[in-house]
């Protein structure tokens, strides 16, 4: 299936995409620092990385709640950062947003049927009478019984708001679905549950995901390519079956630190970081996982990693790697 | 003598439901315990009463000893005297419980005061010392530092140092892991594991992180509704649950080498 879509054209592009923030004390904060990524129709992009990577201010610049500094975001052929008004109004037919507090998006006081039934009324996709009916298929399709449709959000758990929240998003039938940390917030029960979910109606409903996540395990059994954010790069890039084969050293850290529940026979040893002196400067040129990185070498402090081809679908930002035969496998961090 | 000893201990806040339901087990002494549940299942709760940090409309049933003293009886002084030097707990946020406006070096003397009659050499000795301890060698710079100059591994080193500083022989965790990135959470287990080996620290730890209770624990403990419905060593819970829930719960966690739903 990979290979079909690798023909088509990409339904999102982001090309040399950056966003610097400035601080009140007049410092500049690198957030995003020239990302390029490709999403194909039907795929489920991953966009993994920890707190402060800038995996969020890529979904928030995608969506356009913020602009990029510089670059472009191509999503259906237009360049989203030119957007106003109408134009931007119509963006949102083509992709809508799930984040990761679904009290957060409900009005208090607004009954789930009114609710699921906004996007399609403010769109001017159907009357608020047809909507009213139209929200009864949609709770139908995220597994809910009918019976809610008048209930209030107080009375409802986190999953089942979360999933009427994905039932909304998917009303107007746009062709990306952004999700920002969507199953993070849940109890793991609950969360394996909306994941089911999310993948069946990707399948359906012939979505594209963006999904951005920070626990490598989730991420990887939803998402078809994995992009590994640090410091505002795209540092990899891979298949998520490829996901054990990762090269970057971050990408291996990360995978280091995942605790298996199942691994107590072969308890993995964690090395110590000294996190007292480890500063990153965002300013600086160099690659920003150099000071934790058991690899680096002096040219990583003052050179840019450029993301280059390891493989087939397979993409990292190493100086270290570039002198690797692409066969021969990092060590793996201890 | 186990050092701590809970019996058919229960807390109501309403009078009616249970937040803690008919709790027993003992921990003996340098045991690490994980206490996993989901959201409500009173996992916390339990870490507060044994604390005796409930709030004052809470109820309970029951026994709770801790070195053979029963928490609830005690007068207010008596379990002040012994939080800190016989047990001491850290939280998910310990930036959320420093003063934002006061440098850490500060706030390591303000919390040995309470304890004894520490000179601020005395007490910055003993805050450097116990700063090396978890890793952070450059301590000078951590004391003279506020809160927000912290990142949240370090906030929460600091947290465990502060705990550690009088060397309790009990530690509750409440989440300690579960605000932090996964390569931090790593470090904050690992150190964990150290305070045990190094000073025989016995450790409570509540998460709903089932691969950290896993990777730490000699026994782990599953809650529901209140109710513990299953505690058994670690290998046995993982490899052979008897209890349904904790079946359930096990399955759900999603692992790295899971089949892909994609």
């Amino acid at each position: 299936m990979e290979q079909m879509t690798e023909k088509q054209a990409p339904i999102l592009e982001l090309r040399h995409v950056c966003k610097t923030f400035r601080t009140d004390d007049g410092r500049e904060v690198r957030a995003v620092r020239d990302a390029s990524l490709s999403v194909y129709p039907g795929e489920c992009v991953a966009l993994v990385g920890e707190s402060g990577c800038g995996k969020s201010t890529i979904a928030r610049m995608i969506t356009r709640l913020i602009n990029p500094t510089s670059g472009e975001i191509i999503l259906c052929g237009r360049d989203t950062s030119k957007m106003e008004g109408r134009a931007l109004l119509d963006l949102y037919r083509d992709i809508q947003m799930v984040f990761q507090d679904p009290y957060s998006v409900f009005s208090p006081r607004m009954s789930v049927g009114t609710f699921l039934g906004e996007g399609l009324v403010h769109h001017g996709i159907m009357t608020r009478a047809q909507a009213t009916e139209e929200a009864k298929n949609l709770l139908q399709l995220v597994e809910l019984p009918p019976e809610l449709m008048d209930r209030m959000p107080h009375q409802l758990s986190g999953g089942q708001l979360q999933r009427i929240v994905v039932a909304r998003a998917v009303s107007i039938r746009p062709k990306v679905l952004l999700l920002d940390e969507a199953t993070s917030a849940l109890d793991v029960s609950v969360q394996k549950l909306v994941l089911e979910l999310l993948s069946r109606l990707r399948k359906e409903l012939n979505l594209t995901y963006v999904f951005i996540g920070h626990d490598l395990a989730v991420v990887r059994t939803i998402a078809d390519r994995i992009a590994v954010m640090y410091a505002g790069m795209i540092m990899e890039e891979l298949r998520s079956e490829d996901l054990a084969e990762a090269q970057h050293p971050y990408t291996r850290r990360l995978l280091q630190s995942v605790f298996s529940v199942h691994d107590r026979t072969n308890r993995k040893i964690i090395q110590v970081e000294d996190m007292s002196v480890a500063a990153n400067a965002s300013g600086a040129e160099g690659c920003p996982f150099h000071s934790r990185c058991p690899q680096a070498a002096r040219e990583c402090e003052n050179t840019c990693p450029p993301l280059r081809e390891l493989g087939p679908d397979h993409r990292a930002a190493c100086l270290a790697l570039s002198y690797a035969v692409p066969n021969d496998p990092v060590p793996p961090v201890t | 003598m186990a050092l701590l000893e809970i019996e058919k201990y229960s807390i109501t806040y309403d009078g009616l439901r249970s937040a803690v339901d008919n709790v027993s087990f003992h921990v003996e002494e340098g045991e690490i315990i994980s206490i996993v549940g989901e959201s409500g299942s009173g996992k916390s709760t339990l870490l507060h009463g044994i604390l005796g940090l409930l709030p004052r409309s809470a109820a309970t049933r029951g026994s709770l000893r801790v070195f053979g003293k029963e928490i609830p009886s005690l007068s207010e002084a008596e379990q002040r005297a012994m939080r800190g030097v016989d047990m001491a707990v850290i939280f998910q946020d310990t930036g959320r419980y420093l003063n934002p406006i006061g440098r850490i070096g500060k706030q390591f003397w303000q919390y040995l005061r309470v304890h004894g009659n520490y000179t601020r050499e005395q007490a910055h000795d003993l805050a450097v010392e116990r700063l090396k301890r978890v890793h952070l060698t450059d301590a000078e710079r951590v004391l003279n530092s506020y809160p927000f100059e912290l990142s949240g591994g370090m906030r929460q080193r600091v947290g465990i140092a502060m705990a550690m500083a009088l060397q309790p022989k009990l530690l509750l965790a409440d989440e300690p892991t579960s605000a932090l990135d996964v390569t931090i959470q790593a470090q904050i287990v690992r150190q964990m594991m150290e305070l045990r080996r190094e000073y025989g620290t016995t450790i409570i730890i509540v998460t709903h992180n089932m691969g950290v209770a896993s990777y730490m624990s000699d026994r782990i403990g599953v809650m529901k509704n209140g109710r513990l419905v299953e505690m058994a060593p670690a290998e046995e819970l993982i490899y052979s649950p008897k209890d349904q829930y904790t079946r359930s719960l096990l399955s759900a966690v999603i692992e790295l080498d899971d089949e892909r739903m994609a």
